[in-house]
């Protein structure tokens, strides 16, 4: 399996970034930091758009960089596809000329997807005719990505695509995006400052602090390592739960789901039996309690055990990492409450799980009771 | 118009054309340099650029006079390559108008090329062009009014240049002798009717001019490159 | 009261004092000799003049505009006289003033210089001349020149023509014209070694003649009145003779 290897450093005013990194050639792998962290640069020098950059990046046989040697391999020549935060699309022509400007210039000895069933895809057909200034953000960022793509690009760059977003666009781009990232089989790198917007994209996290990697997981452990300062103490801390559907019961309009072979209730969704589906659980979603509770309208309640314990003295709130089987779940309580139930690592605890958000192939909204 | 009065027009025109097109050809990678260029070095290029625009055309008409005379070295350079001397001559006034119009083909390409962002040329080097490529694909087709604009207005300006012409022509029919010239000996020479009649053949002929290429030029948004 | 009588004295003496005051309108290629004249004529009078330089038909458009002309010094004899056939002048307001002669000038080659002037045999680039549709000076270079090779001939030197006569001066001195067919004013004004130019005869072209024009303005106009006789009187035609023109006898 093709990895991407950069090791690269490179600085720029006060900033300075420096990354050794083997990113996977398959899946989605998010790049997620706070504001300033580098993500934007990093990416950018991966796609050749940054000057100065020291290091070397070697995608399969070929040589990106090697600033040792000299070599440096301008961006147009670069296998990658990149969209832009800001879409970028060119004024001078309509939505099938930026498509087609981008068609003609496909690597021809790449694998791609037809043009027409891109446009299908990202929902394209009836824009083509349109002009690049009448389109609004979420149509502008669809034509924007099939642009990239019908380059037939071997690596796809994404740049905060959703940043520039209005709320109610995000959904149907998300959704959008995840079938296309299932049916074009392209290593993504994806960079957002949203956790949760990555949660629900991503295979593979890497984390980036202050030009530094703090983290690069599988997204389902890298979520919660909260022994890393940015996930420290956050209000959105998520777990990644892989569940798989059971059964519907259409008469309650729920679904119930297995996590590993513990029981989860959801309402219902339009995924088959047997199918699996991506889970996230807000931390703040968790709560924790000792025994089994009954005369409580919450309905999913899985034994788990306490891992570890995060409990810093000024805080409100202590983190907990519970594992259900091979599994893992956040929770976050008071301090107060923490001491109260005693709470000790190895403790068998029961995890009372509100709210579960579920991404499947048409919906991605969060669902709670 | 006599058919003296039409040589002069001919000889006009193909002025105007020749000047506009080697200024498009000069101009198009120099402003794009420039716009590019963060070098200190830009004002004063700019402003060397600019001075056609200020220096009064007769003074223009006898320092290129001076110039290009063949017992000069500019001059003389032509005159060992070619066997002809520059002075009083279409070539000569070619060179001449090409310096008195390079104002007005720089400024406009400039202005547009300067408002095309960096950020655009980022994403259309992510699509495969290269430098040249970007060039063509897509700072060309961006800039395509001022281009035209750029075109018309150098191609105007040059039909009605006089006084660089009255300087250095020599008002040899069929070589030099422009209309503007024709247009100012009849006024001298009390022929009114006559330079009434020119300059509404030399009107009608811009406006018909303006008019084919406004009609003929839609911008599309269609075609990709 | 005071102020109010005082204002009306200074417009009054202003009114005065325009009457004493005469815009003479000048073609280029006199310009220097009229200011001589303006500078003479105001010593010997109590009147003052203005000179105005141009072209003779770009000074008449004006005047036809509304340009307060009083005279006109023209640089040909034919405009005066369509002006006076066209109603525009009186009948006594126009006469001749001057009477100008054509030189060859080949400033930098002393070695052509022959006894006689051969412009058949000439060998430089460019010769300069004035453009015959505007100037006498022009129509009388074509006149020599055809005379010296021919109507149809093909010359062995290309003609070129300027605007007027100083014009034509202009390239020569600049050296853009190796050669030229000027005015022998200019040549005289400018003090040129009289090794570099020879005096054409004057029996082979058109006289080339300047006339003057008193417009209706100027027929009102006490200086403007004094200018236009004095033309043809001494003092004037000394200075006029001094700047290489012969003066026209009636």
């Amino acid at each position: 399996m093709d990895r991407l290897h950069c090791a690269l450093s490179l600085q720029k005013g006060a900033f300075d970034l420096a990354v050794d990194l083997s990113i996977a050639g398959s899946g989605v792998t998010g790049i997620w930091g706070p504001n300033g962290a580098g993500k934007s640069t990093l990416l950018r020098a991966i796609a050749g758009l940054e000057r100065r950059v020291a290091g070397r990046i070697m995608w399969q046989d070929r040589c990106w960089l090697d600033s040792d040697h000299g070599v440096s391999m301008p961006v147009e020549k670069r296998p990658v596809g990149i969209v832009f935060q800001d879409a970028r699309l060119f004024s001078f022509t309509d939505v099938r000329g930026n498509l087609e400007f981008a068609h003609r210039r496909a690597f021809a000895h790449h694998n791609g997807m037809p043009f027409q069933q891109v446009l299908r895809t990202l929902r394209l057909e009836h824009l083509l005719d349109r002009n690049v200034a009448s389109l609004s953000g979420g149509e502008r960022q669809r034509v924007a990505i099939a642009r990239a793509i019908l380059r037939r690009p071997q690596l796809l760059l994404l740049d905060e695509p959703l940043a520039a977003i209005d709320v109610n666009q995000k959904a149907e781009f998300v959704d959008v995006f995840r079938q296309l990232t299932q049916q074009l089989h392209l290593p993504v790198l994806y960079v957002t400052h949203s956790l949760d917007e990555i949660s629900v994209l991503a295979d593979e996290l890497i984390i980036l602090d202050d030009g530094r990697v703090s983290a690069h997981d599988k997204i389902q452990q890298a979520v919660l390592r909260i022994d890393v300062p940015v996930l420290q103490r956050r209000d959105d801390a998520v777990s990644i739960l892989d569940a798989k559907v059971a059964f519907h019961d259409p008469a309650m309009r729920l679904s119930h789901l297995l996590v590993d072979n513990e029981p989860l209730l959801v309402p219902i969704i339009t995924a088959a039996p047997g199918e699996r589906v991506r889970l996230l659980v807000h931390a703040r979603d968790v709560a924790l309690s000792r025994a089994l509770q009954t005369g409580l309208s919450i309905r999913n309640q899985l034994p788990a055990l306490i891992e570890s314990i995060s409990d810093h003295p000024d805080a409100t709130y202590a983190d907990i990492i519970l594992s259900i089987g091979e599994h893992r779940l956040t929770s976050r309580i008071t301090r107060a409450a923490c001491r109260d139930l005693d709470l000790r690592e190895g403790d068998a605890v029961y995890a009372l799980v509100k709210s579960v958000s579920v991404t499947q192939r048409h919906l991605s909204l969060p669902v709670s009771f | 118009m006599t058919q003296e009065d039409w040589v002069a027009m001919t000889v006009t025109v193909q002025l105007a054309a020749l000047t506009s097109a080697i200024l498009l050809a000069a101009c198009l990678p120099l402003a794009w340099r420039l716009s590019r260029s963060q070098s200190r070095w830009r004002p004063v290029i700019e402003a060397v650029l600019a001075l056609p625009l200020v220096l009064p055309p007769t003074v223009l008409g006898f320092y290129l006079l001076v110039l290009l005379n063949p017992d000069a070295f500019l001059g003389g350079l032509w005159f060992t390559l070619t066997g002809d001397a520059l002075t009083f001559t279409f070539s000569g006034l070619v060179i001449a108008s090409v310096i008195y119009s390079l104002p007005f083909m720089m400024q406009p390409l400039l202005g547009a090329f300067d408002t095309i962002e960096e950020e655009t040329l980022e994403a259309a080097a992510s699509l495969g062009c290269g430098a040249r490529e970007r060039f063509f694909a897509v700072v060309l087709p961006t800039s395509q009014r001022a281009i035209v604009a750029a075109s018309l207005l150098t191609f105007a300006h040059t039909i009605g240049e006089f006084g660089v012409v009255l300087m250095m022509g020599g008002n040899i029919p069929g070589e030099t002798r422009v209309i503007s010239v024709v247009m100012f000996e009849q006024v001298e020479t009390l022929q009114y009717s006559g330079a009434h009649q020119l300059a509404a053949a030399l009107l009608l002929f811009s406006f018909l001019l303006l008019l084919l290429v406004y009609g003929v030029y839609r911008p599309s948004r269609r075609r990709a490159v | 009261m005071v102020s109010r009588c005082f204002l009306l004295a200074l417009f009054l003496f202003s009114a005065t004092l325009s009457a004493q005051t005469a815009t003479i309108a000048v073609a280029a290629n006199f310009a220097a000799t009229a200011q001589k004249i303006a500078d003479k004529l105001s010593e010997e009078s109590e009147f003052d003049f203005k000179i105005v330089v141009g072209a003779t038909g770009l000074l008449i458009a004006q005047w036809r505009h509304g340009a307060p002309f009083d005279v006109l010094l023209a640089a040909d004899r034919s405009r005066p006289q369509t002006l006076q056939e066209a109603g525009y002048v009186c009948a006594d307001c126009i006469k001749p003033y001057a009477r100008g002669f054509l030189s060859l000038w080949i400033p930098r080659s002393p070695q052509l210089l022959l006894p006689e002037p051969d412009l058949a045999a000439l060998d430089v680039h460019h010769l300069a001349v004035a453009n015959a549709r505007l100037a006498p000076y022009g129509v009388a270079a074509r006149v020599v020149m055809d005379g010296a090779w021919g109507k149809d001939q093909a010359k062995q030197v290309q003609i070129v023509e300027a605007n007027d006569v100083g014009a034509a001066y202009s390239l020569v001195a600049s050296g853009a014209a190796q050669a030229g067919l000027v005015a022998l004013s200019s040549l005289q004004d400018e003090r040129v070694s009289t090794d570099q130019y020879w005096t054409i005869d004057p029996r082979s072209y058109p006289a080339i003649e300047q006339w003057c024009v008193l417009f209706p303005r100027g027929e009102a106009n006490a200086a403007a009145r004094y200018w236009f006789e004095q033309m043809q009187l001494e003092p004037v035609r000394a200075i006029i003779r001094d700047a290489g023109y012969a003066v026209v006898e009636e």
